[in-house]
């Protein structure tokens, strides 16, 4: 993802000091778990491009007095339109970047006991965002009332993007967790050996 | 406090000799006033699961526990099928095809009270599913989400502390499906009834407070962890080398 365009878009939408970006941003893009590290080079960089420019708040620039001596970022106009520009290219497939798929396809039989155990750690580490995200609201009803901006609804579809495919990896995962246990009983039936004692009682 | 408790349930269907693993030592809590989900794909064993909850079907091991005690099968089946306090959203069509549906909401009912208090409640569990103008309609005049929605009244009209549904959302449109587990969201916090649903779809579940999932037997939670904690791979939870 584009921590920068991320940050930028957000100083458009109001200018903000790194600590409020941050929280802005964790708001904004919580599901694609952005990290507070990222936000200050991106500033800085943003700023070194001329996409933003730093001002010194005072109590006469609108700005509470709370906040004085905090660097505050507002946009240009060379970041306007480069935001917009971005905004309406077109933007590449993203990457399968799952680490799970990549243990699952280069692992041996003799690891497939863990990979199924990581199967169900991975599914309910899925089952949790899903539930998270539903208590974030945006049910397709409330987006079509006349009275809705686009900004919720395109906030929603966040959510809700991410929710679709939470739902696809939860199907996959369950899928390749049953193909993984006929696996591990074939090799077993096979080899003769047994590959993992079985599992706990309150292992589930 | 803990309303329905199912304690490492274990359920195998047999084809000849081959044993199909339904449910395998699954274990679930569920309080009042939440609306649990469990999302599993077809032929998961979700209907399976639902039947033990309501005490229809016996598990071949394990117990439900259902307000403290031992759902036991058999005590219920010959007066009305399943426990007086826990209610059934199914696709059970009336079992008289020309009764109206507020008689068809009523019948529960009317054992229990006289007919014109048992009309009220009816009037009322239609009204509050949202489909009160359906009173004098009949089942064949009905689309799929109205049908699901009378079937929810025809559920709580008794009052149940429980509410068992049954893919309540299969069939329905995507707004249609978010009625519908919206309703039962706020049936259960209303009313502090615990509604365990089954869905087929994921999204679905997004209305629930929890959402488990069903596949190969296992009944998968939610890990509850703690706010902004990131998603991290415990190392061998059991400690098996």
């Amino acid at each position: 993802m584009s921590v920068k365009h991320a940050v930028l878009g957000l100083v458009i939408e109001r200018p903000g000091y790194g600590y409020e970006l941050i929280q802005r941003l964790e708001q904004r893009i919580e599901g694609w778990r952005p990290s507070e590290t990222a936000v200050y080079p991106a500033l800085r960089s943003l700023r070194a491009e001329g996409m933003i420019r730093a001002r010194e708040a005072t109590a006469d620039g609108g700005v509470v007095s709370a906040h004085r001596g905090v660097v505050w970022y507002e946009a240009t106009d060379v970041g306007r339109e480069e935001f917009r520009a971005w905004v309406r290219s077109p933007t590449d497939l993203a990457p399968q970047r799952d680490p799970f798929w990549l243990k699952v396809a280069f692992a041996s039989p003799e690891d497939l006991p863990w990979l199924v155990e990581l199967a169900r750690e991975l599914e309910a580490a899925c089952l949790e965002r899903m539930a998270e995200l539903g208590e974030q609201g945006g049910g397709v009803e409330d987006l079509r009332r006349e009275e809705v901006e686009w900004q919720e609804i395109g906030q929603a579809w966040l959510r809700r993007t991410e929710a679709a495919q939470l739902a696809v990896r939860i199907e996959a995962v369950q899928q390749i967790r049953a193909a993984m246990k006929r696996a591990i009983q074939r090799h077993e039936r096979r080899s003769g050996l047994v590959l993992a004692p079985p599992a706990a009682p309150d292992a589930r | 406090m803990t309303l329905l408790a199912l304690e490492r349930v274990s359920k195998s269907h047999w084809r000849g000799r081959h044993e199909i693993v339904v449910l395998d030592e699954v274990s679930l809590e569920i309080e009042s006033g939440e609306l649990v989900a469990i999302f599993g794909q077809r032929a998961a064993g979700k209907s399976t699961l639902l039947r033990i909850a309501a005490g229809i079907e016996q598990p071949d091991s394990g117990c439900v526990r259902f307000e403290g005690a031992e759902l036991g099968a058999g005590r219920f089946r010959r007066l009305t099928g399943i426990h007086p306090r826990i209610g059934w959203v199914g696709r059970q069509a009336p079992f008289a095809s020309g009764m109206r549906m507020l008689d068809h909401v009523a019948l529960p009912l009317l054992r229990a009270v006289a007919a014109d208090e048992a009309e009220r409640s009816a009037t009322r569990a239609l009204k509050r599913v949202g489909v009160g103008d359906l009173a004098n309609a009949h089942w064949h005049e009905l689309s799929d989400a109205e049908r699901t929605l009378v079937t929810v009244a025809h559920a709580i009209v008794r009052d149940p502390k429980l509410l068992l549904a049954d893919d309540p959302t299969s069939g329905l449109g995507i707004e249609e499906r978010e009625t519908v587990l919206g309703l039962l969201r706020s049936i259960a916090e209303e009313r502090g009834m615990a509604v365990l649903a089954t869905v087929p779809e994921i999204p679905d579940a997004l209305r629930s407070h929890r959402v488990m999932s069903l596949s190969d037997g296992e009944l998968i939670q939610a890990t509850r962890r703690a706010a902004g904690e990131v998603i991290a791979f415990p190392q061998r939870r059991d400690g098996r080398a």
